[in-house]
């Protein structure tokens, strides 16, 4: 073939023919390309500009005006896009109605279409998008909508504007000697009224004049006792209120009354000291607080004695007179600043001391003591397993020890071991003081050889015999009597203290007497050691066997004190037993008056004092109590977003004075400064933290004495009262609900409260806040709200609210925002395609 | 006889050859008049494309200053968020009216233009169609090169599409 191409000569025709056909081609192929390439188009993004800009209320048309007659479109603001995105979710036919009416008015002719998701629900198309080459696309997120969801958002504020307050009257360190009274002065409903106050006597309380109960006296001067007078509230008035405390020879060694009360105007701090009334031998160890620079001192006192009264701030005395009758007396503040110096008393604690000039104080009246431990070491409290299982998995002195009991399952029960540290813990207690001499006697069947210990100061040969205690045999608890009676009438001598604590878990069963009847010879035992010999006689219930009516009649009649004890606590029961008896031993601040003495000091009596307030902020006030952790220190703790606004350190001293007081190593009252010679000093009950002092974490560290030098511990329950200010409100996310439920709320108090919130909630949506439940829905904003204030109010993080508070009290604004970032959202599509 | 076929069979080579180069020729005339044409057609479409856009953007904007008239005005906006301000449209008729060519000298560019919207404007009471070079509308522009600006917008609360014709005097 080539070779006849070759021959006719079109070789050259042929080749220039087919790179013309592949010119012709070539250009065939690009013009199309070339000629028919799009240009840019910015159709898309105009109506996704414009759409969301636009709003709905001012479209002019009158398909869109019918939709807002017809109340299908209620908010005027939103925008297009947002109007179609809530149809979408509503109603889509209404949301594609709307979308083509929006871009009805484009005319090109190019292919463009609005998305909600993956659904189209507009367009203006020559070609279906199935069939184009090329979609180019414009987006917008609409926050708040999603198909299938709520378009709308729930934002809620919960905050508390609780009217509950509390209120502290306080006693002073020592208040006696007769019937005493106190000025309450609050405004508002009173709801509840607690008295706590260690007392010498059974007492009984008259508010306004109305008999409000009968109360036994506390355990010890140092241990206070509680006592709730809510039954009668009705007694009270709003204002002032006199609440008297009758008895014989009444004294208080500190206390306080706290109330609760309604009232939504916070108090601002106090500028006048109220002393207490009193009515028999005048006799104040007390102490006051000017929290800024004192620029005015006043004093008003209301008297009636024929004797002498003197009254010493600091230790400067600022009154020494008798009264001709009942006398009210000023001291101004000309004649007060010439004898004090008002920087030395401001922002301290400053000791009040008011008393009968010729009354005797003794200067030293502690008394040494002698004690007998008297325990119980039958049968029944040797160590033992119980709750163990299988049941045959203990025989053969398998659970004979503690790990043997723990393979077992068991729990190993540690009742000798635990009385042998009570009783070294004991022994601490009252060798602490020198002077003391401490003995033991053990019992069971009788009390063997082995078993006693006599009257001795060496702790380390007290410690041993302890030590060396075994558990046996039936239980003779007059037996441990007697004996610790007649070793204490050989070993003990007059002038001393003489008392014994006799322990026991279980019931008398071994006579002394031919009277068969082993409790009746243990109670004998007590009333003789005690009417016979002057022995008193505390006794102590351990464990859940304990034949408690036999030990409180021993207690009884053996004029001492009955405490029960399970195994965990049996340590610091005797520990407080031992401060119990030590305290019994002084008379410090309790007065000796020579002859028959009357005098009255009326409650209205006061010193007032000015100075520089600062500003109180706005906000909730609570109030919060915390326990000495020991006798002699306490850690308290200022919660998250909250201000200090005070601060006391309250202490049962006893016979004591409360004499330094430091926060974080920082001393900030020293009673030494004032003098050594105490006897002539105020003895603060409560006594005020400097604020600027106070740390988030903070330790109390407290000492009493009987003089400058001396330093003993104080009481276990020794407190921190302070009050905070918060500002208690709270939020909530967005959320797609607003609905609220029934809460149930547990206070720290004691107590739940079941209410709805909002007040008018009748749905069947529960919520908890307690501290075996926290409960309730993030997908609603009211409920969000109140949980997120009820954590704050939760200063300890317990489940259990501090402050006490009803539905009127928790206000909740609800508001719904459209349009607001939400947790969820729908991506808006402009698609031009070609 | 021999040399008479010889002289045939190199005759019917040098036809060959001249044809051939005259086609090869003729293509590569073909495709340079392709590509020059093709070129500056380009260019020129182009570069109106590009001067429309930037005026329909400027005309989608503001303005400046925000509140412009024609006598402080350094840049010629008629819209928010392509919505129609009827105050600055009217402002924009009478200074088109009134002085085309700082129009486009505000415009920046060399071209005509007229803008249009896919209803009738009204303004000054008055209907009016365009707004731009005088005389000018859709149907009577005579030109070569024209470019067709197309922008979605409200106008008077209701949406509208706006249109913008540049094209090379």
């Amino acid at each position: 073939m080539s070779g006849k191409l070759n021959k006719r000569g079109i070789f050259y025709s042929t080749d220039a023919l087919i790179a013309l056909l592949i010119i012709i081609l070539t250009l065939a192929i690009l013009y199309p390309i070339a000629s028919h390439s799009p240009r840019e188009s910015y159709i898309a993004g105009d109506i996704i500009r414009t759409l969301s800009s636009m709003k709905i209320g001012e479209i002019d048309n009158v398909y869109v005006q019918n939709l807002i007659s017809e109340g299908k479109i209620s908010g005027m603001n939103k925008s297009i896009l947002e109007q179609i995105g809530e149809f979408y979710v509503y109603d889509k036919d209404e949301a594609k109605n709307l979308a083509n009416l929006a871009i009805s008015g484009l005319s090109t002719g190019e292919n463009i279409g609005i998305w909600y998701g993956n659904e189209l629900l507009a367009s203006i198309n020559s070609t279906d998008i199935e069939n184009s080459e090329n979609i180019e696309l414009e987006r917008q997120i609409i926050s708040g909508i999603r198909e299938g969801s709520s378009v709308t958002g729930y934002s809620a504020r919960a905050f508390l504007t609780s009217s509950s307050q509390k209120k502290y009257f306080y006693f002073g360190g020592y208040i006696g000697d007769g019937n005493l009274s106190l000025n309450m002065d609050y405004s508002g409903n009173i709801t509840e009224v607690f008295l706590e106050i260690a007392i010498n006597q059974e007492f009984d309380v008259y508010i306004n004049g109305a008999f409000s109960g009968h109360y036994e006296k506390s355990p010890s001067e140092f241990t206070p006792a509680r006592y709730d007078l809510s039954a009668y509230i009705s007694n009270f008035n709003s204002g002032n209120n006199i609440i008297s405390i009758r008895g014989n020879k009444l004294y208080i060694a500190g206390g306080y009354f706290k109330i609760s009360y309604e009232n939504s105007e916070n108090l601002g701090e106090s500028q006048r000291y109220n002393f207490p009334g009193i009515e028999g031998a005048i006799n104040l160890y007390d102490s006051f607080y000017i929290p800024g620079n004192l620029s005015a001192l006043g004093i008003y006192l209301h008297l009636n004695t024929s004797s002498a009264v003197f009254l010493n701030i600091g230790n400067t005395t600022v009154f020494n007179n008798r009264t001709s009758g009942e006398e009210k007396i000023t001291l101004n503040d000309a004649y007060l600043s010439s004898l004090l110096n008002y920087n030395s008393i401001s922002k301290k604690t400053a000791p009040v001391r008011l008393g009968l000039k010729n009354a005797s104080y003794t200067s030293n009246g502690s008394m040494n003591a002698d004690i007998f431990s008297v325990a119980d070491l039958s049968g029944s409290m040797a160590d033992t397993c119980v709750d163990y299982s299988p049941p045959n998995c203990c025989r053969a002195q398998r659970c004979a020890n503690q790990s043997g009991c723990e393979i077992c399952g068991g729990t190993w029960s540690e009742k000798i071991g635990a009385v042998k540290r009570a009783n070294n813990a004991f022994i601490d207690g009252i060798l602490n003081y020198s002077g003391n001499r401490i003995g033991l006697v053990g019992y069971e069947q009788a009390v063997y050889w082995w078993m006693p210990h006599n009257l001795s100061t060496n702790s380390t040969s007290l410690k041993s015999k302890v030590n060396r205690w075994v558990a046996n045999g039936a239980t003779c608890i007059c037996c441990g009597i007697n004996d610790a009676v007649s070793r204490m009438n050989n070993q003990s001598y007059s002038g001393r203290a003489k008392a014994m604590v006799v322990m026991s878990d279980g019931q008398a069963n071994v006579n002394c007497t031919a009277s068969g009847n082993a409790i009746q010879d243990a109670v004998n035992a007590a009333c003789r050691a005690y009417q016979n010999f002057g022995i008193k006689v505390y006794s102590v219930g351990f464990g859940s066997d304990t034949d408690t009516n036999t030990l409180q009649q021993i207690a009884a009649c053996g004029n001492g004190t009955y405490y029960y004890s399970n195994i965990s606590e049996i340590v610091r029961v005797y520990e407080t037993i031992a401060r119990d008896i030590i305290a019994a031993t002084y008379h410090k601040q309790t007065i000796n008056v020579s002859g028959n003495i009357s005098s009255v000091l009326y409650p209205d009596s006061y010193i007032s004092f000015e100075y520089p307030k600062e500003i109180q902020s706005y906000g909730q006030i609570i109030a919060n109590e915390k326990m000495f952790d020991n006798s002699s220190s306490a850690v308290f703790t200022v919660p998250p977003d909250s201000k200090i606004i005070e601060a006391r350190v309250i202490s049962y001293s006893g016979p004591r004075w409360t004499n330094k007081i430091k926060i974080n190593g920082n001393l900030f009252f020293d009673l030494n400064y004032y003098g050594n010679d105490y006897i002539s000093l105020g003895d603060p009950y409560s006594a005020n933290i400097p604020l600027n002092l106070i740390n988030t974490t903070n330790l109390i560290e407290l000492n009493t004495g009987l003089s400058g030098a001396n330093l003993s511990a104080g009481s276990a329950s020794n407190k921190v009262i302070y009050f905070i200010l918060k500002n208690l409100s709270a939020y909530s996310n967005i959320a797609a609900l607003a609905e609220g439920c029934s809460w149930e709320i547990e206070f720290e108090a004691g107590g739940n409260i079941s209410m709805p919130v909002p007040s008018n909630y009748s749905g069947s949506n529960n919520c908890y806040y307690t501290s075996a439940r926290q409960e309730y829905s993030t997908f609603d904003a009211i409920q969000t709200a109140v949980y997120n204030l009820l954590q704050d109010l939760d200063l300890n993080n317990n489940g259990m609210i501090e402050t006490r508070f009803s539905e009127n009290d928790l206000s909740i604004s609800s508001t719904e925002i459209n349009g607001i970032p939400y947790s969820w959202d729908t991506e808006v599509q402009v698609r031009r395609w070609y | 006889m021999q040399k008479k076929i010889k002289s045939k069979k190199s005759q019917a080579w040098g036809i060959d050859l001249t044809i051939g180069f005259t086609i090869f020729f003729a293509g590569v005339v073909l495709l340079y008049l392709y590509s020059v044409n093709s070129s500056s057609e380009t260019e020129a479409t182009e570069q109106l494309n590009y001067d429309g856009n930037i005026i329909a953007e400027s005309l989608l904007s503001a303005g400046s200053p925000d509140d412009w008239n024609s006598g402080n005005v350094n840049k010629i906006g008629i819209a928010y968020a392509n919505i129609i301000n009827e105050t600055k449209l009217e402002r924009f008729y009478s200074l088109a009216n009134s002085d085309y060519q700082k129009t486009k000298e505000l415009f920046n560019t060399r071209y005509d233009y007229l803008f249009s919207l896919s209803v009738n404007m009204t303004i000054n009471s008055q209907v009016t169609e365009q707004i731009g070079k005088p005389g000018a509308s859709p149907e009577n522009i005579n030109t070569k090169n024209l470019v067709k600006i197309t922008r979605f917008v409200f106008y008077k609360n209701k949406p509208s599409t706006m249109y913008l014709y540049v094209w090379e005097t």
